[in-house]
């Protein structure tokens, strides 16, 4: 039970923090500034942070210094600045000394964008300018411990009644056997042996009880976690840390996990959506340990990319094997701190085969689950049901993905009645919240959701 | 009421004892597989104990065991086109010889898992058929050729290309003659490809042969009209047809798209109450004739006589030229001057056509539809068909030559002779001794132990390729799997042997654009034309030219010479005379609707698909009338104590031809009298293993005097074995016990009665939907509440849905044993109730699947609620949930559960043997490659868990969340059913029925829709819709109540004895009676 109730509060706080806090943070920013917030998060930031380099240069400024550095021709530095955004090769073609500039900052080239409009720009432009004052960010863990100090508040409470109750039963029992033994004592019958506590056939009835219930609480418990895994942290091929790309470098679940937003799966990324930053961020950099180095050369091994010339191979899969160790044992070699003989074999492992993740989260086959019906069309964030991803270093099943579990978000989460023109199918129950018959709030459960053929079939 | 208006049976329609026991129980037989051993068993309380212990404890420990380790491998590089977990389609066409069927594939992660109708067809009109549906999961057949080999040794692509290529060399500069075989080619391309053939090897030629030979019609155009085609045949415009012997709804030429056309003018709705009428003639009980108006049964000797005689009623009428002798003796003459009459009636959109392989037959058609000014309305000969090319002179010519050993080279394509060749032994044993022999078949076939090289094709879903099925008309084939085995496009294996290296890809797209772009003009690049084509999957261009006229012609075999204005039909009429052969027993050989010609016989899901008329899975049997049988004392049990009406019939063995087999008894109301009929199809030697049942009928295949295939046999003796044979039979599976007459499951009435009172035949639903009540109040469906909708007049009983729905919904083939026991899978099946002559009855083909009842009655006695409502009309079945007592397909009245007795699919995670096994699997769908045609988004159901139609609930959650994820309202028609989808005439509509716009609405609110056994209130959700039949009150009225004139009832007497029935359901004819 405390499963549930812990993801109950834990949205309850979700909801009660997150909501009014983000609207009133929100509420300062104009409108451009949010729509700006929303192209950035999702073309940007894989590359670009504001007040840091990541990939590409941090932003903050950007605009000024294409101001004072790039007008050139006759058109003005900030819009050089768009059209470099758009495609930054126009400017480079058009000879701006600025853009010339830029085009060696990085071995890989900046994405093309162009599909952005001139009032995307401007909106991205706005948000570059004036970015919102960051929203604290609200980790599950913080509330979730909330959740727990709440629930085990009460459990105290409870024991220490039982306790004090035990006690008195104790006191009692010993009370009435004295006043017993005295009454028989004044009314001069014989007084029957002491009975050894353990031969009392009450105690042993009560023992046996709480004994069998126990054990059957047990079975029970045990038999309904039987094919459960919450916890399960299994160790993967490549160390990747979800922290480092999702909480410190911001990087939305989304960019990498494409299939959430439209499919029933959440797919794992295909190499080639490493590469679209690993091909510069070789993790070289001996300030931040040898690990970075290593993990991202099994990346490298299995998709066929030689770090050193920064170009992929030719026919990878066909070239032979001990040709391509060669390489890899040279790029490893010069690792700072020194990369172990294990280290260089892990990554050799690797080479010319496929990544095999070990998948950690598993429904059973009869359950049909569909990331897109709740991101897309309920607007779920991933964190309600994988935890606090951004802070995991190993990634770990956060929820225990039972049916209680499931059944009880869906009886307590809202559908977007008002706002989704889907469910104006339900004029009845439309028509009863006007007439006030009914609760506004209308719960997936209200809908059909908890019914079994929404995800047995 | 003894007897039945309506029956799927003899059993039911004579109310055998047997079987009346029988109807009253959920399964046939006590306890089948084990009960007799249960019973017997001496099972202490101790046993039951200790198997009670052991079984807890292995699962505990099983399931204790540690979760295994999943793995999950990302692409290096994903295609842009895949997201896993969405499907894609591709369209393409499925052809397989003369079949053709422009469709969409549905693939998932890359494999193909369904197919789909293509809706921008202009020929099959987004339809399918049962082959098309089923083609998917030959696929995925563990018996496919694996790759190429010389002398039956496996061999490389390149050592066989090299040993032919220089056998063909030294053939060619002996001159020796080369010949391929093949079925009708409908690919341009790959005829180019046999031309740039031909090019390096002047000698040559391409006999097209087609098992089932239409040559007589393709000859009788080219006598009559200088084309040798298949006209483009219009139904949808003729108000008259008459079939001789055409099963153009099941396997004639192309039925899909007849099947379209036809239902345009079967619909009737209360503002345009007409339909066509249709008249068969014809030698044994086919779908089409079930399903026409007025039918004729004649012995097949006597379909000549039947076509001079109609052409001679029709001829006096419109002044043409009479054909002396040849009149037909029959009961049913009425029938055929009536059909004469309408067919002068409506001039000009009427039309004759024949199943008949005798060129004279044909040419006297040919007259006919002259006479009733056919040609240029009904008869198109512009856009002509391109279906049917075999040409038996050729073909019989090249058996000669080979026999002669005169051909030297001998390429097999998409051919079988040595299956399906009459009195093949003197061609095999020739075969032998060609220098090069070499079968480019996709599968495993009798000709390819024969052949020296095997150079295996693809499956049309591995492959590229083209198909013009019409003039005009061309579509594409385009791969949607990678081949799975060393095999290779048999285009491109013939441009190999000319010495042209050059994928099969790169030439279609070359042929394309040498001789296809051009015949367009909207897009100016090729490229940009080949992505358009590739996307819809057809193209479509005027072809030009204009209406062949009559050439005229003798008609005598023999040169054409080319006089005269118009057929001469008193030459045609001798001839066809002097063709008929008579004399005792015939036996006629015919195609089934799902196994064809039998080149896909080792399809399970085609195999376990119940014939559309015989209602018989996995055999082929000996169809015989019911006189003929009682006179024979045929289709009694061996030991002649009672009739068994098809559970254990006796065998027997008929001989005729030369050719002797021994084959079950069928009793087929509807069989012409003294006529055996017999499947062709069955009986194959060299197959997948699924393939290996029945017996070869070929054999009673004779000639023609011009060696055209006539398809009958005379003076066939038969002999009784005294063995006993069990029929997988399915018509009585799952009946209702209480007898029809008492409950409205079907319901018919006649064009004139509906054009009177659009509810004619459907009176009683008043009164019925007047009496429904309940205690318990009813369930509340806010959103969406589902209903489906199936017009019986456009169901003509083909079978498509139902292997649609096998294909969506993970549905095990159980095979032919599990079958008698009455335990197939199927979630929909088409019950076929005869009503009318017992001789020569009328059908009514009524889909029957899960109704998802509001008042469901399975849902009451679940135990553990695994069977529940959901809040938008679904009758859900939770098969986890599920523990198996089967209370529920006992509570049933639509007897549409079904219980998996065993684990079909390997679905079981244990695998147990001996006597615990679970696995029963006798046609190897749970290995790793068939099990590649699973739906992932559906459960594949374990052992000892119930399942039934869902309203393939995963395509409505689909459709809801596109709509969600889009903003959107659902509209009606974003979600359609697996057989729905499938249904080529639009007969199954699915939709809201709390929209009062939706299609489904509009039928639920028609006056001829009814709900089956709606009086016992279990409000279904499907609305059924009366079937309206185009003949006259007295012929319905002799129909659906007794065999002879004076047991029709008189109105008002059929009250006496219905009253205490609510339900009745009164003979609308009656009904109108009552008005009179």
């Amino acid at each position: 039970m405390n499963v549930y109730r812990y993801s109950f509060f834990t949205f309850l706080l979700i909801v009660a923090l997150l909501v009014p806090s983000s609207v009133a943070v929100y509420g300062q920013a104009s409108e451009q500034v949010l729509a700006g917030e929303k192209i950035f998060k999702a073309k940007c930031a894989s590359c670009h942070k504001l007040g840091t380099k990541l990939i590409g240069p941090a932003l903050t400024g950007v605009e000024q210094r294409w101001v004072d550095g790039a007008e050139h021709a006759g058109v003005s530095g900030r819009d050089w600045l768009k059209r470099w955004i758009k495609n930054w090769q126009d400017p480079v073609k058009a000879g701006v000394g600025y853009a010339v500039t830029m085009q060696s900052y990085d071995v890989s080239a900046m994405t093309q964008f162009p599909e952005l409009q001139d009032a995307d720009l401007e909106n991205i432009l706005a948000y570059i300018a004036n970015p919102p004052a960051d929203v604290v960010p609200v980790t599950t863990a913080a509330t979730a411990d909330g959740g727990a100090d709440t629930g085990s508040n009460n459990t105290y409470w409870l024991i220490g009644l039982v306790v004090i109750l035990g006690i008195i039963v104790i006191g009692l029992t010993i009370v009435s056997g004295s006043l017993n033994r005295l009454v028989l004592e004044k009314e001069g019958e014989p007084i029957p042996a002491a009975v050894p506590f353990w031969k009392n056939r009450k105690l042993r009835a009560v023992v046996t009880l709480i004994v069998v219930i126990y054990l059957s609480n047990a079975v029970v418990v045990g038999a309904i976690d039987l094919g459960r895994q919450q916890g399960y942290t299994p160790i993967q091929p490549i160390k990747f840390s979800h922290e480092l790309h999702a909480g410190i470098n911001k990087i939305n679940c989304e960019y990498c996990h494409t299939g959430a937003a439209v499919s029933k799966h959440s797919n794992i990324p295909s190499i080639s959506t490493c590469m679209n930053c690993h091909k510069g961020i070789k993790g070289d950099d001996p300030k931040n340990g040898k690990y970075g180095k290593l993990e991202i050369s099994k990346i490298y091994a299995a998709v066929g990319f030689n770090p050193i010339d920064g170009n992929y191979f030719e026919n990878y899969v066909a070239q032979p094997k001990s040709y391509i160790d060669s390489i890899f044992t040279i790029w490893l070699s010069d690792s700072k701190p020194v990369a172990s003989k294990k280290n260089v074999e892990e990554v050799l492992a690797q080479v010319q085969q496929p990544v095999e993740w070990v998948r950690i989260h598993n429904l059973p086959d009869h359950v049909y689950f569909n990331h897109a019906q709740h991101v897309t069309a309920g607007g779920v964030e991933c964190q309600t049901c994988h935890g606090p991803v951004e802070t995991m270093e190993e990634l770990g099943q956060h929820s225990p993905l039972s049916m209680g579990w499931c059944i009880n978000c869906h009886r307590e989460t809202e559908v977007k009645f008002s706002e989704n023109p889907f469910y104006e199918t339900y004029q009845v129950f439309h028509d009863r919240i006007k007439a006030e018959e009914m609760d506004p709030k209308v719960t997936v459960e209200k809908i059909g959701g908890t019914e079994c053929q929404k995800c047995h079939y | 009421m003894a007897e039945q208006q309506f029956w799927k049976g003899l059993d039911e329609k004579f109310q055998d004892s047997e079987f009346m026991q029988q109807t009253g129980k959920e399964f046939p037989e006590e306890l089948p597989g084990f009960g007799a051993k249960l019973q017997e068993a001496n099972t202490s309380r101790r046993d039951f104990l200790k198997v009670l212990g052991f079984s807890v404890g292995a699962a505990t420990i099983a399931a204790g065991c540690e979760m295994p380790v999943r793995k999950s491998i990302p692409y290096l590089v994903k295609p842009d086109e895949i997201t896993p977990g969405i499907a894609n389609y591709y369209a393409s066409s499925y052809v397989d010889g003369g079949k053709y069927c422009s469709i969409l594939v549905k693939t998932r992660e890359g494999r193909p898992i369904k197919i789909e109708g293509n809706n921008l067809s202009k020929i099959t009109y987004g339809g399918t058929d049962a082959g098309a549906q089923a083609s998917v999961l030959s696929l995925y057949d563990s018996y496919r050729p694996k790759g190429p080999v010389a002398m039956t040794k496996a061999t490389t692509w390149g050592e066989l290309d090299k040993a032919v290529y220089d056998k063909l060399q030294a053939i060619k500069a002996a001159g020796g003659a080369i010949r391929i075989v093949a079925a009708t080619i409908i690919s341009p391309s790959l005829k180019a490809a046999i031309a740039k053939f031909t090019e390096q090897y002047p000698t040559t030629e391409l006999v097209q042969h087609d098992a089932v030979s239409y040559s007589g019609l393709l000859d009788a155009n080219e006598l009559s009209f200088g084309k040798r085609v298949v006209p483009n045949y219009r139904f949808e415009k003729a108000k008259v047809i008459v079939s001789l012997g055409a099963d153009f709804l099941g396997t004639w030429i192309s039925p899909t798209e007849y099947a379209y056309n036809y239902a345009i003018n079967r619909k009737v709705s209360k503002d345009n109450p007409k339909m066509s009428r249709h008249y068969q003639i014809e030698s044994y009980a086919s779908l089409t004739g079930l399903n026409a108006d007025v039918r004729v049964p004649v012995k097949p000797s006597e379909e000549t006589a039947a076509a001079i005689t109609l052409y001679n009623l029709v001829a006096a009428k419109t002044g043409g030229s009479s054909i002396s002798g040849g009149k037909l003796e029959s009961k049913y003459i009425a029938s055929i001057e009536a059909a004469a009459a309408d067919l002068v009636g409506a001039k000009g959109a009427s039309l004759v056509i024949s199943g008949s392989n005798d060129v004279n037959v044909q040419l006297i058609v040919n007259a006919l539809n002259q006479l009733l000014g056919n040609y240029g309305t009904t008869i198109d000969m512009v856009e002509y068909s391109n279906l049917r090319q075999g040409n038996d002179t050729q073909y019989n010519k090249l058996v000669a030559d080979v026999i002669a050993g005169t051909v030297k080279g001998l390429f097999l394509l998409n051919s079988n002779p040595a299956y399906n060749l009459p009195k093949a032994d003197e061609f095999i044993e020739a075969l032998k001794k060609v220098e090069l022999t070499v079968s480019l078949n996709d599968k495993k076939a009798e000709s390819e132990t024969l052949c020296q090289y095997l150079a295996p094709d693809h499956h049309f879903l591995e492959s590229w390729g083209d198909a013009e099925p019409r003039n005009g008309h061309i579509s594409i084939i385009q791969p949607t799997i990678d081949p799975l085995f060393n095999t290779r496009a048999a285009g491109e294996s013939l441009l190999k042997f000319a010495g042209i290296d050059k994928t099969y890809y790169d030439f279609v797209r070359e042929n394309w654009n040498a001789n296809i772009f051009g015949k367009q003009s909207g897009l100016t690049t090729f490229g940009n034309f080949w992505d358009r084509a590739v996307h819809d999957g057809v193209f479509t261009y005027t072809p030009t030219g204009a209406a062949p006229a009559a050439v005229g012609a003798p008609v005598t075999e023999g040169t054409p010479t080319l006089a005269g204005g118009a057929i001469d039909v008193a030459a045609a009429g001798a001839a066809a005379l002097a063709n008929v052969k008579t004399g005792g027993i015939e036996v006629v050989v015919y195609e089934k609707t799902a196994i064809g010609d039998g080149k896909d016989a080792d399809n399970p899901w085609l195999q376990e698909l119940p014939d559309p008329v015989s209602k018989i899975t996995w055999d082929n049997y000996a169809c015989v009338s019911l006189a003929f049988a009682e006179a024979n004392k045929l289709d009694f049990t061996a030991d002649r104590t009672r009739k068994s009406y098809g559970r254990t019939v006796q065998t027997i063995k008929i001989s005729a031809n030369g050719y002797e087999v021994e084959l079950p008894v069928h009793i087929q109301p509807g069989m012409p009298d003294n006529t055996i009929a017999i499947a062709l199809g069955y009986g194959r030697e060299v197959v997948g293993k699924t393939g290996e049942v029945g017996e070869n009928a070929y054999p009673f295949i004779t000639n023609y005097k011009n060696g055209g295939q006539r398809r009958y046999s005379v003076d066939a003796t038969f002999t009784e074995t005294g063995k006993d044979y069990k029929l997988a039979q399915t018509q009585t599976h799952f009946s209702v016990s209480d007898g029809l007459n008492q409950r409205g499951i079907v319901k018919t009435t006649t064009l004139d009665a509906y054009a009177a009172n659009p509810a004619a035949g459907n009176h009683d639903r008043a009164h019925v939907k007047d009496h429904l009540f309940t205690l318990y109040g009813y369930h509340e469906f806010p959103g969406h509440k589902w209903g489906m909708g199936i017009d019986l007049n456009s169901c003509f009983g083909c079978g498509a849905c139902v292997v649609a729905c096998n294909a969506e919904n993970n549905i095990p083939v159980v095979g032919k044993k599990e079958v008698t026991l009455s335990r197939e899978m199927h979630w929909l099946r088409i019950d076929r109730y005869y009503f009318g002559d017992v001789e020569n009855p009328s059908a009514v083909f009524q889909p029957m699947m899960c109704q998802h009842c509001e008042n469901a009655p399975c849902e009451n006695v679940c135990p553990v609620s695994a069977t529940n409502h959901s809040s938008e009309g679904l009758n859900q079945m939770a098969y986890n949930r599920c523990i198996g007592t089967r209370y529920c397909a006992n509570n049933c009245p639509y007897k549409v559960r079904r219980f998996n007795w065993f684990d079909y699919w390997g679905a079981d995670s244990f695998t147990l043997t001996g006597a615990l096994e679970n696995n029963y699997d006798p046609h190897e769908m749970s290995q790793d490659l068939t099990r590649m045609v699973l739906n992932p988004d559906v459960t594949v159901r374990s052992r000892g868990v119930m399942e039934k139609c869902s309203f393939c609930v995963q395509r409505i959650q689909e459709g809801k969340l596109t709509a969600k994820k889009e903003g959107r309202k659902l509209k009606d028609g974003d979600i359609k059913t697996a057989c729905q989808a499938a249904c080529v005439t639009g007969a199954i509509v699915f939709g809201d029925v709390n929209n009062p716009e939706t299609e489904v609405s509009i039928i639920g609110n028609d006056e001829r829709g009814f709900k089956v056994i709606e009086e016992i209130h279990t409000l279904p959700s499907v609305t059924y819709l009366t079937k309206v039949r185009n003949i006259s009150d007295t012929e319905q009225l002799k129909a659906v109540n007794l065999l002879s004139d004076n047991a029709i009832d008189v109105p008002g007497q059929v009250d006496h004895h219905s009253g205490a029935h609510h339900g009745e359901a009164h003979t609308d004819s009656t009904h109108v009676e009552e008005h009179h």
